[in-house]
């Protein structure tokens, strides 16, 4: 299960196929590389929340700022969130603008996470094949074959103790 | 005006008779149009490429940002071809030109769909009421078919005139449908004209198909009061033989009803309806139609067991259904030969052996293309039946069952994977295993009932039945109040609203129109309708989203169609009635150009439509879009100058039409007076935009609604709204980050926000911009403007 990698449904991947994340710690190697991030928090986040952690949101902004990225969100829960930490790096960006956006903002890298599934897997493949400069990370529970970089589909229990692994190793400044 | 082609050619080389010899005959005979008051326009019949210098200035402004659904083509046997990154396929084709031939494809496949509705209700209703019957929409209603006149400069009078109309549709379908063959278009943006040309026919065809069926059916005409019908699984009367018709033309169920009334048997059966017909049964029967509720109740009500016969006419219609009713012992009838479902052809047996042969369980159904053979088998049929299948009525499993189901999930996931809406059903049946199915019953409201769960489930669990199961209470205490479908809009109603509409001070009209694809369920389009009812926008709604609407009770225990009136004015909520009825919605906003600004109608469709997209602030949204028909609707309202949001799902058709916030230089047009070349800002800023959340298509609704003629007055009120629903949702401290971009002069701030918005405004250097009343984005409207005050036409 843990090394499934292909997708909700009968969606199918293009040629160019994500590589396919099996260990959380790969993550740090990978946004180490890039100076620019951005880091996209979907509405879906406060589902995902009720399902794993009511503990997910913070965790998840915890990893944001630990990336130093910029944080863009149309989610309100995030947004009162990030109030509630003074967080200021972060922008209320609707996701198609925000695509729209994201070539011209000189981004290097862009992670996405908490967005609905085909939703993001169409905008990933937006910036696939129009914005190729701009590497993309999705730290889903579900893999997302467009983007350069995905974790693979894991039982939520499991994904959530990556995502708290993931927090706790940039945490450690690992 | 010019006719592009001729009905009747007689062509003879000899003729000889008792009477006369006759050589070299050639008569034509020319479809004779009767001429009205108003001087014909420029653009009769448009082909492809008359409207194309308006595509093109509309598509200069709101480029396609591709979504590709798929990186291959596979249209023909030179690929499978890659065309990821800039490649192009053996063909030639690069990505962005495929992604725009696929949705000219959809938007065919639309336009057809609802050309071939139109085109049978034309022709069997002319052989019933004959090709004299007059087009009479009501004493309100003085300019009756305005997209028909407009595009094609017909004024119709009888339903003869209105054959014409579909023989240009049908021709101009047919034209553009063969671009999308390999090595005919080549260029995104003639692909993206050509959707929108399918775009328009469509809505001349469903203005067609509804003028047809409310002129010869005693549909409401126009009315505001259009009586309140029953909406719900929970008012349907199981205890009674129960025929279900579903689909999107009304011609069989009325058979039924009409059957029904002369053999003096309504009052034993129940006749329920699904998606349109359901509709367009309550139009047509007013205060007795029951609607049971939107397409993707189809699953979830046949799993009841209530049905006993099942009417399938056309589209929507879930393309397994004989199997479905097959396991509740009920039988279908198929009405079209669009959708004959492998049944056998009973169109011409005797009625009392098809009601043998269905009773009997010989056949699982019948196809019967003639309405009154099949309105006389169905019931026969129900009545029949429904004692025989007692035992499926709400049969559906006990809670003890449902758990026992429930544990043997081995929590694979399978089913969440598959899941169109990513529902967590392994957590929901894990849960349902320990005893505690409320986790399953939440699912209810968002599973639109495919069943591509079970497809996949290794141990073969019957989700959606353990679904349904779980939610029964919920299903019978389905019992709602929805206004049937009113049809058109009073010229009337026009006259009182026109003025504040191009002004801004109504702050808009909003469209919620399309199918049951809802992100999180029905509850958000009634919401959102009665957020913007309340704030006095103009509120009309169709097809399965007026539906939705009524799903929805105040503290009151009033629906939205309870609560707010029925007219069209501010803060009014109009259902006009099915998805053809749509054409009522695109007609409103034509009949403000021609009635309010007296801009003339005939064949004159970019001034209309550039009209549209510069003064009328009006928005569609399809919250649940699922369709092709939903796509060749919305792409009537781009070319009309209409926005369309859609809903998260709506990505999936593969393009969205976006301006660029962050381009000063696409936002310019003229003044159409003067002529100068002005800053019309982004006013719309999108033409096609598919929303995340409910939270942004509200704060993206009012942005779209503002045009650039709104007076100061009623840009502030736009912004208002913008403004405090934005703060609703992000928080009271915030401001939209490109306010700047619509405050034009110091009279646009709105007064409640005044000091933080001067405040913000001076932060990011806003300096004052000119303000026209007479916005254009086309340079040939100037020369227009010019010859009219000199007195020419």
């Amino acid at each position: 299960m843990t090394l499934e990698y292909w997708l909700y449904g009968d969606i199918p991947p293009g040629p160019i196929k994500a590589s396919v994340i099996t260990d959380i710690k790969h993550v740090l190697d990978i946004v180490k590389r890039f100076k620019s991030k951005l880091f996209a928090i979907g509405s879906q986040i406060t589902r995902l929340s009720e399902l794993t952690s009511p503990d997910l949101i913070d965790r998840i902004i915890s990893v944001a700022l630990s990336l130093g990225a910029w944080i863009p969100t149309s989610s309100p829960t995030i947004v009162k969130a990030l109030d509630a930490k003074n967080v200021k790096n972060y922008e209320i960006a609707f996701p198609l603008e925000l695509a729209q956006k994201i070539p011209k903002k000189g981004a290097e890298l862009a992670i996405f996470i908490g967005y609905p599934y085909a939703y993001e897997w169409l905008i990933l493949n937006y910036l696939k094949h129009y914005a190729p400069n701009v590497k993309t990370l999705t730290l889903e529970p579900y893999a997302q074959p467009n983007a350069t970089w995905t974790l693979a589909s894991l039982p939520l229990s499991l994904w959530y103790k990556n995502i708290c692994s993931l927090e706790e190793m940039l945490k450690k400044g690992a | 005006m010019s006719v592009p082609f001729k009905d009747v050619r007689v062509r003879l080389e000899e003729l000889k008779s008792s009477i006369a010899e006759v050589k070299g005959l050639d008569i034509s005979i020319g479809y004779v149009v009767e001429e009205w008051e108003e001087p014909p326009g420029p653009t009769p019949f448009p082909s492809i490429i008359t409207l194309r210098k308006w595509d093109h200035a509309l598509l200069s402004r709101y480029k396609p940002l591709y979504l590709p659904y798929c990186d291959l083509c596979c249209l023909c046997t030179y690929g499978r071809c890659d065309l990821s990154r800039g490649k192009r396929g053996s063909c030639g084709l690069n990505l962005s030109e495929q992604q725009s031939r696929l949705v000219t494809l959809l938007t065919a496949i639309g336009a057809s769909t609802h050309e071939s509705h139109a085109r049978e209700l034309l022709d069997k209703l002319i052989e019933r009421f004959g090709e004299d019957w007059p087009i009479d929409l009501g004493g309100e209603v003085y300019v009756e078919m305005p997209i028909t006149r407009l595009v094609t400069g017909v004024k119709p009078r009888t339903l003869r005139d209105l054959k014409i109309v579909l023989e240009y549709v049908e021709r101009q379908i047919v034209q553009t449908i063969a671009s999308v063959h390999t090595g005919q278009e080549g260029d995104w943006i003639d692909y993206e004209s050509k959707v929108l040309h399918l775009g328009m026919l469509d809505h001349v065809a469903m203005e067609v198909a509804d003028v047809v069926q409310v002129v010869t059916l005693g549909f409401p005409k126009a009315d505001p009061e259009a009586p309140l019908v029953d909406l719900g699984i929970g008012t349907v009367d199981s205890s009674k033989p129960v025929i279900l018709v579903i689909g999107h033309n009304v011609l069989p169920s009325a058979a039924i009803i009409d059957y029904l009334e002369e053999t003096q048997q309504r009052d034993k059966v129940e006749v329920v309806g699904l998606c349109c017909t359901a509709q367009d049964l309550a139009r047509y029967e007013k205060k007795r139609a029951k609607i049971v509720g939107p397409i993707s109740w189809q699953l979830r009500f046949i799993g009841t067991g209530v049905p006993d016969v099942i009417v399938i006419d056309e589209q929507c219609i879930y393309t397994n259904i004989v199997e479905e009713a097959r396991k509740i012992g009920a039988v279908v009838l198929a009405a079209s030969d669009k959708a004959l479902r492998g049944l056998p052809d009973r169109t011409y047996a005797s009625p009392d052996n098809v009601v043998e042969e269905l009773v009997s369980g010989k056949i699982p159904g019948a196809i019967i293309l003639d309405e009154e053979r099949l309105a006389e088998v169905a019931v026969k049929t129900a009545l029949r039946l429904s004692p025989l299948r007692a035992k499926y009525k709400w049969s559906l499993f006990d809670e003890k069952t449902v758990i026992e189901y429930a544990k043997k999930c081995t929590g694979c996931r399978n089913c969440e994977r598959s899941c169109p809406q990513n529902l967590p059903i392994s957590v929901a049946l894990q849960k349902a295993a320990k005893g505690d199915v409320s986790l399953l019953r939440s699912l209810y409201s968002r599973c639109f009932a495919c069943r591509r769960c079970e497809y996949v489930c290794p141990v073969n669990i019957p989700i959606l039945t353990l679904i349904l199961a779980a939610s029964r209470d919920a299903m019978v205490n389905e019992r709602y109040r929805c206004r049937a479908g009113r049809g058109p809009i009073q010229d009337t109603e026009i006259r009182a609203v026109g003025r504040d509409i191009v002004l801004g001070t109504i702050p808009g009209i909003i469209a919620f129109v399309g199918c049951a694809n809802w992100p999180d369920g029905a509850q958000d389009v009634a919401e959102m309708v009665r957020e913007f009812a309340s704030r006095r926008y103009i509120v009309t709604a169709s097809g399965c989203s007026a539906m939705a609407i009524a799903m929805y009770k105040n503290e009151e225990g009033q629906t939205p169609y309870e609560e707010f009136s029925g007219s069209f004015e501010a803060g009014g909520l109009v259902n006009v009635g099915s998805c053809v009825a749509n054409s009522h919605i695109a007609g409103a906003a034509i009949k403000i150009a021609n009635i309010f600004a007296k801009l003339p109608l005939r064949a004159n469709y970019a001034e209309i439509a550039d009209y549209i997209l510069n003064r009328v602030g009006a928005v569609g949204v399809a919250w649940g879009a699922m369709s092709q028909k939903a796509a060749s609707i919305a792409s009537g309202f781009w070319r009309l100058g209409v926005p369309v949001i859609v809903g998260p799902h709506g990505m999936k058709y593969r393009r969205m039409l976006l301006g660029d916030m962050g381009n000063d230089g696409v936002w310019y047009g003229y003044d159409a007076v003067t002529g100068e070349k002005v800053w019309l800002g982004p006013a719309p800023a999108h033409l096609f935009y598919a929303a995340e959340s409910k939270e942004e298509a509200m704060i993206m609704i009012p942005k779209l609604c503002m045009r650039p003629a709104d007076t100061p007055q009623g840009r502030a009120i736009k912004l208002t709204n913008y403004i405090s629903l934005y703060k609703r949702f992000y928080g009271e401290d915030k401001l939209p980050p490109d306010i700047d971009l619509y405050i034009r002069t110091e009279g646009d701030v709105p007064v409640p926000y005044r000091d933080e918005v001067l405040k913000y405004l001076k932060e990011v250097g806003w300096k004052e911009k000119p303000v026209t009343s007479n916005p254009t984005i086309i340079e040939d409207i100037i020369e227009i403007y010019k010859k009219r005050r000199q007195g020419g036409s």
